[in-house]
């Protein structure tokens, strides 16, 4: 194809095809040829464009592809690629036989000055020899037995200093042993020494939370608290093989050469290797000894301090696996020691050997973590009978994980009622119930209770008045027929209990939106399951709605009376529309508060008050009008439908 | 009560005897494959995954890749340096095929991962006619790359790597030339969509 540049020269009228422009773009042409069409583009307006063209379609693929690769999968951690590397290693260097060393090390002799065949031959004859003599009469460096001794002995030395604590942190670790994925890290605080002897052990999971722990007296006995399970005495020290049979309890094992020595056995049948600094003791059972499957014990040649082991485990289900499946149904369970330090007792604070607090506590039994699906299926239940307003009951998840309802109800029969609609989440481990009636509430707390006061009531009114009588009676006689008789007073009473009545209405549903608002963050809403999803929607729906419904009652009954003949263009609340909902909610919830505000005090019943100046103003009037709105909007963005649009423009008379 | 989470130099050192992995294996080869893996792994996995589509297997095949650079250089052979990148996407290009002839390895990034990427359309700023514009421009791509067959596919995702001509046509065993007619169909095609979008 360059011929038709040579051409070019000569031919004014030739242009480059895209694919010379390609190549010439992507800096493949030879550089005469380059100059040639870099010369031509110069020239030609025509061909620059078509050069722009192909640039452009070059970027637009390179968005796409790069939009694209950052919607891909996150690569997995490098882990799996190492294990699967070192696998291969391992195999790798299995399959290098004897016959391959064999024939590099002729290899080296033929290129050297080992001419002559037979005298290589001779050469590899008597190295080997030599090295099968090594192998054999060589004095093996430890034997596992005599390691293990020596180690035991050093720790037995340790023990009876009752000078020194000894603090180690240790890391346990749980492994799939096919794949090498860590299922389970604990990690392990053990304090030992001192006069008493005591051997406490911590344990915390992964975010550092303390989740267990035992304490161990010289004697061997000891008390374990785990969380979530009631503390338990035990009169003799564990042995190994009854940890081995329960593995989630295995960060009782102690990390020592001895607990390894009780544990295999026969230390004639393991093998020690020399690795670096340290010695390391490996176990395979040539029989049946249970669930054992393989054991190694890492030593540190400095002190013969045990630094490491690994334990591979079949799983509890099948403890004699084919040997096939061994690999799928056996676990690894690793500890290795993170630090290790030796105070003198002096220094050594005597807390870290009493067992902690938040272990000691016995709020437990079993406690599965409630989930934030949970939360809201028995949040959706209790709504269903009402009970979440007035903020009769609350639906928390505590530090616990447990998911706790709790409350104050009026009666019996409330009471027997609201544990009604909670069955189906009552057999549930990780729910809590705690909901009283008053009477039970009294009972307990004998002989007088602040709770007495929050029991509904009525007051005495016979010589009260709301402070907004006079514009009322003004109103309410206007009102009537001529010549009818009515009790003035009677009428200002009722209309004041409605208008109040509804208020409350207004403010409980409100209250139980924001907290539903507030019960979970944004993220965990996201994560709900599709039906709670859903229930979560049609609470927040449903509690708009009565909010809208009420406010518009109230704002239909007040404007004839504080402002009568007043005309409200269309809609007056110029706020723009909330960003989320959350954001409605939260906007809703003050404007509700706000009228609720001027409501009460300008119709609940008091001695002697003036009418204050906040309802009759048209910020009162716009409060109400954007609570309507925003509990619209917020029933059209949770799917439950949208209201009358009259609802915010018709004025009707009563 | 809050754990102390300082990790001592002791634990780096302690040798993980794990039982399955126990091995004397000379370290400075794994080590090298290792960092090798590291840089590359990245462009290797992009490069199957848009070339050939499904990313799960992409990723398997960029490992096996790793390993068999391993396997390669422990049998004692070498490789220049200059030469390792475009090995390593020989191997992996081969390795796709292979498998793609054996398996339903699929074609094109799912409607999902396009969706997907597409609604993540930067929009920050912007106006709804750009955001069209650049929608439009999206789907052209799309519809161009759909028109292309394997070699013009696998030739533009190689470039867009940084290959040059002669590497492309060294990882996929063609000749320069067909490279670079590859490439001029390549892009023919998209621009081809494009103007048929403009229309």
């Amino acid at each position: 194809m360059h011929r038709i540049f040579e051409a070019a020269d000569q031919n004014p009228e030739w242009h480059p095809g895209e694919g010379d422009l390609l190549l010439y773009l992507d800096g493949e042409l030879p550089s005469r040829k380059a100059a040639l069409l870099r010369s031509h583009l110069n020239a030609c307006w025509a061909c620059r464009v078509k050069a722009e063209k192909v640039e452009a379609t070059i970027s637009a693929f390179m968005d796409y592809r790069n939009r694209l690769s950052a919607k891909l999968p996150v690569l997995s951690a490098g882990s799996v690629f190492h294990n699967r590397l070192h696998e291969l290693a391992r195999q790798q260097q299995a399959r290098r036989s004897f016959w391959t060393v064999i024939l590099e090390v002729q290899r080296l002799f033929s290129t050297r000055s080992f001419r002559a065949p037979l005298v290589s031959s001779a050469v590899i004859v008597a190295a080997l020899i030599i090295a099968i003599g090594l192998r054999f009469f060589w004095p093996s460096s430890v034997s596992a037995g005599e390691l293990l001794a020596n180690s035991s002995a050093a720790e037995q030395v340790k023990r009876n200093d009752v000078s020194l604590v000894l603090h180690r942190a240790l890391v346990l670790e749980k492994r799939r042993s096919n794949d090498n994925k860590v299922l389970d890290r604990r990690h392990i605080d053990v304090w030992r020494g001192g006069k008493s002897g005591i051997t406490a052990r911590r344990v915390y999971d992964d975010a550092g939370h303390l989740v267990a722990g035992e304490w161990s007296q010289r004697d061997g006995s000891s008390e374990i608290y785990q969380r979530g399970l009631r503390p338990r005495t035990e009169k003799h020290a564990a042995t190994v093989l009854a940890l081995l049979n329960t593995p989630e309890e295995l960060w009782r094992f102690d990390l020592s050469a001895s607990t390894f020595r009780e544990l295999i056995k026969n230390t004639a049948q393991a093998r020690v290797k020399r690795q670096g600094a340290y010695y390391v003791v490996s176990f395979v059972p040539d029989h049946d000894t249970g669930s054992l499957l393989e054991a190694v014990l890492t030593v540190r040649k400095d002190d013969l301090r045990a630094v490491g082991v690994d334990l591979l485990i079949a799983s509890a289900a099948d403890p004699h696996p084919p040997a096939a499946s061994v690999q799928a149904a056996s676990q690894l369970y690793s500890i290795v020691e993170e630090s290790f330090e030796e105070e003198p007792v002096a220094r050594a604070k005597s807390q870290v050997f009493e067992p902690d607090p938040e272990l000691v506590a016995p709020e437990l039994a079993e406690s599965p973590h409630a989930t934030p699906d949970l939360q809201i299926e028995t949040t959706y239940l209790l709504d269903q009978i009402g009970a979440t307003l007035g903020q009769q009951i609350t639906v928390v998840i505590g530090a616990d994980h447990k998911l706790h309802v709790e409350g104050i109800v009026e009666t019996e029969g409330r009471k027997t009622e609201i544990l009604h609609a909670l069955a189906p989440v009552r057999s549930n481990p990780a729910v809590s119930v705690k909901v009283m009636s008053y009477a039970e509430v009294l009972r307990r707390a004998r002989p007088s209770s602040s709770r007495t006061n929050a029991s509904p009531g009525t007051l005495a009114t016979e010589s009260a008045t709301v402070p907004a009588e006079a514009e009322l009676s003004e109103y309410l006689a206007s009102q009537a027929a001529p010549g009818q008789q009515f009790d003035l007073r009677e009428r200002v009473r009722q209309f004041s209990e409605q208008v109040v009545g509804d208020s409350n209405e207004a403010m409980r549903h409100a209250w139980v939106l924001k907290w539903l608002a507030d019960v979970l963050p944004a993220a965990e809403i996201d994560g709900l399951s599709g039906a709670a999803h859903r229930q979560y929607l049609s609470m927040i729906a449903e509690h708009a709605q009565q909010v809208g419904q009420h406010t518009r009652k109230l704002r239909l009954r007040l404007e004839p009376v504080f402002f009568p003949g007043v005309a409200f263009p269309g809609h007056p609340s110029a706020a723009e529309n909330p960003a989320t909902p959350a954001q409605a909610v939260d906007r809703l919830f003050n404007a509700v508060l706000r009228t609720d505000k001027a409501i009460q005090s300008t119709f609940s019943v008091t001695f002697g008050s003036k009418l204050s100046a906040s309802i009759n103003t048209p910020e009162f009037h716009a409060s109400l009008i954007e609570a309507e709105e925003l509990a619209c909007w917020i029933q059209s963005a949770t799917g439950g439908g949208g209201c009358n649009s009259e609802v915010v423009d018709s004025k009707v008379n009563p | 009560m809050q754990r102390k989470t300082e990790v001592p130099a002791e634990a780096s050192v302690v040798p993980r005897s794990s039982v399955l992995l126990l091995t004397e294996q000379p370290m400075e080869l794994e080590e090298k494959v290792v960092r090798v893996y590291e840089s590359l792994r990245a462009p290797v996995y992009q490069y199957l995954a848009g070339a050939f589509g499904d990313a799960a297997e992409a990723e398997d095949i960029t490992q096996e890749t790793f390993l068999r650079l391993y396997v390669y250089w422990s049998n004692g052979r070498t490789l220049a340096d200059d030469r390792l990148r475009s090995w390593v996407f020989r191997v992996a290009h081969n390795l796709a095929i292979d498998r793609k002839r054996n398996s339903k390895f699929v074609h094109e990034l799912d409607s999902e991962a396009h969706l997907s990427a597409m609604l993540q359309l930067p929009d920050s700023g912007r106006s709804p006619e750009e955001t069209l514009l650049d929608q439009e421009r999206f789907n052209s791509v799309r519809n161009g790359l759909a028109l292309l067959s394997k070699q013009e596919r696998h030739c533009l995702h190689l470039r867009a790597e940084g290959f040059r001509y002669r590497e492309i046509a060294e990882i996929l065993g063609i000749t320069r030339s067909s490279v670079a007619e590859f490439l001029r169909r390549a892009l023919r095609k998209l621009m081809r969509d494009k103007n048929a979008q403009d229309i």
